[in-house]
């Protein structure tokens, strides 16, 4: 074993390959390319909207800033709300697990279909010299695939908003696309995990996902859960909408001398980074031990 | 998977081939070899060192597996240049490195098409460029000619028989006796996961003596025929014999003693023997008598 510095010089010069061959499969695999269109469609009810308010859109200045309205309604605002919603209810929750999950199994379960893991296990390298550019290359894949369409639906509908809207809700943006980073190296290194450990991954991710992501994610069992963590990333960031910790399903009810209220069980946004992380580098070495000791 | 038993083999440079039918446990035995497998009992060592654990000491290897095993997505040169990168070594060398190799075996024209276009011949080509890309000292060749057409399989038998010449190792598995053949003469006969005989052919039928062989004698006076099959039946280690025209064939399932007896035995009867042969005895024949009735067929 050589020192820390020759060990992060050996693994970047070991996983540029991997990564950069990772990220062009991943990027051109015709699954990915399939769901990156169609998570832009979302983007024609900005069209949709600009064809049924044309003509109906009034500029007022308040507070210094040029501000558009239609039907009395701040269209920023309205606009931030529609994206709001799909980000944290339909994207984050639903689409970004499945682009990890069909990512993950280009990158890893490919390995096992075309027997090149054969060639890898035969060659000078440790198993995390792979996995690690491939959890990379897997992570900036997902974060691409579904963070290019977010970028390009959030420009289309806040765009409505004039430039003030657009500037007004970068941190909507930022949040959005911090907690989809977060979210893509999670979701990627448990999928990772699951290649490493069944031979049919496919089924065996979606149950999980459905089952620990989708099902759990609620009430008090959701702590066990990467959604969890994701939203209590992402509820502060969140308040200047007005978005509460129940917005995002993280409030139960408590009842207390008879009387219930909600209570928000969100963890501190840096204890669910820590917890996210953690859970990635334990994913990443029970995956790596998998894969060296698999016999083929 | 068909399991490999009571393996004992210790390999040296050169050529070593392994023959056996499918599912003989050719290929697993390459797999332990590589580190591709953990032997449940016993242990294999690459100059003491366990292949299984040891990563570093698979920068030594070289494995042409039977199976397609590439990239679709990627051109010869990116497939042999990234395995090259693997090693350590620089992305431009790897690259240069890839192509001259490439050109080697005669993939020059087609290196920056996408290897799922190539034939079979040139996909084995591409395989054996990216086996011996790195200088391994240890080549694992599984199957190395399968569905070749005659052209390829001669050049690719040149470049392993060069490489043997180099002093390098090389273990090289297939079911066609005549490749094997005319590659080496150390070879291991393995059959249901057993190692059925090692050494060259002569020295494996020594190894087998309850293998029946059949042994011709041609004497120099054909009339001494009858006298001759005579004395050869009273022989303990003769199970037979049958008179032909021109010479005596002895069924024997113990060929050492039998050549050991011969020689008193033919002074004594004074019978001059003009020649002695073992009809069949190559691969095909010794084969069929190591394992009886299995089949070849890939």
């Amino acid at each position: 074993m050589g020192s820390v510095g020759e060990e992060v010089a050996r693994l970047l010069q070991i996983g540029r390959p991997v990564f950069r061959d990772g990220v062009r499969q991943f990027l051109l695999a015709r699954s990915t390319l399939i769901v990156a269109a169609l998570l832009l469609t979302p983007g024609l009810l900005s069209g949709w909207f600009w064809y049924d308010s044309r003509g109906k859109v009034e500029t007022q200045v308040i507070a210094g800033d040029e501000v558009r309205v239609f039907e009395g309604e701040v269209l920023h605002a309205v606009m931030a709300d529609v994206f709001y919603g799909l980000a944290f209810h339909l994207y984050l929750p639903l689409v970004v697990a499945l682009v990890a999950l069909l990512g993950a199994a280009e990158l890893l379960n490919t390995e096992f279909k075309q027997k090149t893991m054969q060639l890898l296990r035969t060659s000078p390298v440790r198993m995390y010299e792979i996995l690690l550019p491939k959890l990379l290359a897997g992570t900036l894949g997902t974060f691409v695939a579904v963070g290019t369409p977010l970028t390009v639906i959030y420009l289309a509908l806040l765009a409505h908003g004039g430039s003030f809207g657009l500037r007004e809700h970068l941190p909507l943006l930022g949040a959005v696309l911090g907690t989809l980073l977060l979210a893509s190296l999670a979701y990627t290194s448990i999928f990772l995990l699951i290649n490493a450990l069944v031979q049919r991954p496919l089924p065996v991710s979606l149950v999980y996902w459905l089952v620990w992501e989708v099902m759990l994610a609620s009430g008090d069992s959701q702590r066990f859960s990467i959604m969890h963590y994701l939203r209590s990333f992402a509820l502060p960031r969140l308040d200047y909408l007005g978005i509460v910790a129940d917005d995002l399903n993280l409030a139960i009810e408590s009842t207390s001398g008879g009387l219930t209220e909600l209570v928000s069980i969100a963890t501190d946004p840096w204890q669910a980074v820590g917890v996210l992380l953690a859970l990635t580098t334990v994913a990443m070495l029970l995956s790596a031990r998998l894969l060296e000791r698999k016999q083929f | 998977m068909q399991g490999v038993s009571n393996v004992s083999l210790e390999l040296g440079p050169g050529i070593t081939g392994i023959l056996g039918p499918n599912g003989a446990g050719k290929s697993t035995l390459m797999k332990l070899v590589l580190g591709l497998a953990r032997p449940s009992l016993g242990r294999v060592r690459i100059d003491g060192r366990d292949p299984a654990s040891d990563w570093e000491l698979r920068s030594r290897f070289g494995f042409v597996p039977e199976y397609d095993c590439f990239y679709d997505h990627m051109t010869a040169r990116e497939y042999v240049a990234h395995f090259l990168q693997l090693q350590g070594v620089a992305p431009d060398e790897a690259g240069e490195r890839a192509a001259a190799l490439l050109d080697d075996v005669g993939l020059g024209d087609a290196m920056e098409r996408r290897i799922r276009t190539y034939s079979r011949g040139m996909r084995q080509k591409a395989k054996f460029a990216r086996a011996i890309a790195h200088d391994p000292n240890l080549l694992v060749l599984d199957e190395p000619f399968q569905g070749t057409d005659p052209t390829t399989r001669r050049l690719l038998m040149e470049l392993i028989r060069s490489w043997a010449d180099a002093g390098r190792t090389i273990l090289l598995s297939s079911h066609i006796l005549h490749d094997v053949e005319a590659l080496t003469d150390r070879i291991v006969f393995l059959s249901g996961g057993q190692v059925l005989a090692v050494g060259d052919r002569h020295a494996i039928q020594k190894l087998m003596p309850h293998v029946r062989q059949k042994v011709r004698l041609t004497p120099a006076d054909a009339g001494q025929r009858p006298q001759l099959a005579r004395l050869l039946l009273e022989q303990p280690s003769v199970e037979g014999v049958s008179l032909q025209r021109d010479w005596v064939e002895v069924d024997t399932t113990d060929a050492e003693a039998f050549h050991r007896a011969l020689p008193p035995l033919l002074r004594k009867a004074k019978i001059a023997i003009h020649g002695i042969d073992s009809p069949g005895e190559d691969l095909e024949a010794l084969y069929e008598k190591l394992v009886g009735g299995e089949q070849w067929e890939a």
